[in-house]
């Protein structure tokens, strides 16, 4: 319990390899509320990350109950802004750009490969986390629940010149269900840019007002372009 | 807008035929080839049934040369599938294509007829070997535009990761 406050309570502060974030850089040093998706077999993952200034990694998953516990990650390294850990168990190698407006990027396996986005963890979240399973502690973490899903129209150029394509964007829902800070993690195509995100922009998610909850929590949506023949 | 839309594609088709492009009228003389100079033209510029009518002349008073002939019946396809006459507009790019089966225009042309008529395999096909013979042509690109905003279902499938 020592060792998980201690994990939770984690300031960040100066490494102790003397790194240090360049302004327009993320620091990732802290802890993270994140979602991982692109995983056929485990779907969308909701976890916390936790990167020390001491380098090391630690994941833990969200809504789990007393029994939850800290994993350890390799240790996190920047290069050239681009922040990159592993996780042995899961063969994943995880990296991100640290010049997004937050936390996230995409991860890899030899046959697989997904995403991850990040909100910045308050304090009233990692108490909440490993304080003992009570009835608050797990109600606090409230499912983020579509209340509107605006559908992208397909570019009318886009179709006569028969492109399909998939985008993937990144953003953070705040506590009255509204998008914010989306942010492009994939985009297979510039013409479907401009629908996708007015269609983002347009969606909705029920509001989450519960005590002790992040004010933004991270989410990812995919909108895959198709085009069938009719004849 | 869509005579606008249909004089801009036929004066696409006939574009650059070979009387469009002036050949030296001493060589010519007599072939019928001001005929179909002129029909061409007229089609050109969206007077179809003057150019129809002189393109008739040109072929039927005078003795063009096949390659001449076959551009002529590529032109009266041309003219008649502006004025939605798809059915009439067939058997002149057929019988363009069994003199010169390397036209492309004459291609094109018959595959906008099928299009007209809603014969989309049809069309995509021609359109495929207009396309092979002259990847580059603007109406081909234009076509295969039209073709697919009518042919092809478009779908977007979302999920949300949260």
């Amino acid at each position: 319990m020592a060792f998980l406050l201690l994990v939770g309570s984690a300031e960040v502060g100066p490494a102790q390899e003397g790194w240090s974030a360049d302004e327009g850089l993320i620091d990732p040093r802290g802890t993270w509320t994140c979602v991982l998706y692109g995983n056929p077999a485990l779907g969308d993952e909701r976890v916390v990350l936790s990167f020390a200034p001491d380098r090391s990694t630690l994941v833990a998953k969200r809504g789990e109950t007393a029994a939850r516990s800290w994993m350890p990650l390799s240790q996190w390294r920047v290069e050239e802004e681009n922040l990159s850990f592993s996780d042995s168990r899961s063969g994943r190698e995880f990296q991100a750009s640290l010049r997004r407006s937050t936390l996230g990027g995409e991860w890899r396996t030899l046959n697989l490969r997904g995403g991850w986005w990040c909100s910045a963890a308050t304090e009233e979240v990692d108490l909440s986390i490993f304080a003992a399973d009570t009835e608050e502690s797990s109600s606090s973490l409230v499912p983020l629940v579509t209340a509107v899903m605006a559908t992208p129209a397909y570019p009318r150029q886009a179709i006569r010149e028969a492109i399909e394509g998939r985008v993937v964007i990144c953003f953070e829902v705040d506590r009255n269900g509204e998008v914010h800070n989306p942010e492009f993690i994939e985009l297979s195509n510039e013409i479907f840019r401009a629908a996708s995100l007015d269609a983002l922009m347009g969606s909705r998610y029920q509001p989450w007002f519960k005590r002790g909850d992040e004010v933004l929590r991270p989410a990812c949506r995919s909108f895959v372009y198709r085009l069938d023949y009719a004849f | 807008m869509r005579r606008n839309f249909l004089l801009g594609f036929a004066s696409y088709l006939v574009a650059s035929t070979v009387w469009a492009q002036q050949a030296d009228n001493r060589t010519i003389i007599g072939s019928g080839n001001e005929f179909l100079s002129a029909g061409s033209y007229a089609i050109r510029v969206g007077q179809y049934d003057e150019g129809i009518r002189l393109t008739h002349l040109g072929l039927t008073r005078y003795q063009p040369s096949d390659s001449d002939r076959a551009a002529a019946l590529s032109n009266l396809c041309a003219a008649h599938g502006a004025k939605g006459e798809p059915d009439i507009a067939i058997p002149f790019c057929d019988e363009s294509l069994n003199i010169n089966a390397r036209n492309w225009r004459a291609y094109s042309n018959r595959a906008y007829a099928y299009f007209l008529k809603g014969m989309l395999s049809k069309a995509t096909f021609d359109l495929d070997s207009a396309a092979a013979i002259n990847s580059d042509g603007k109406q081909v690109t234009q076509l295969r535009g039209m073709i697919n905003e009518v042919g092809l279902r478009p779908r977007v499938i979302m999920e949300d990761h949260l």
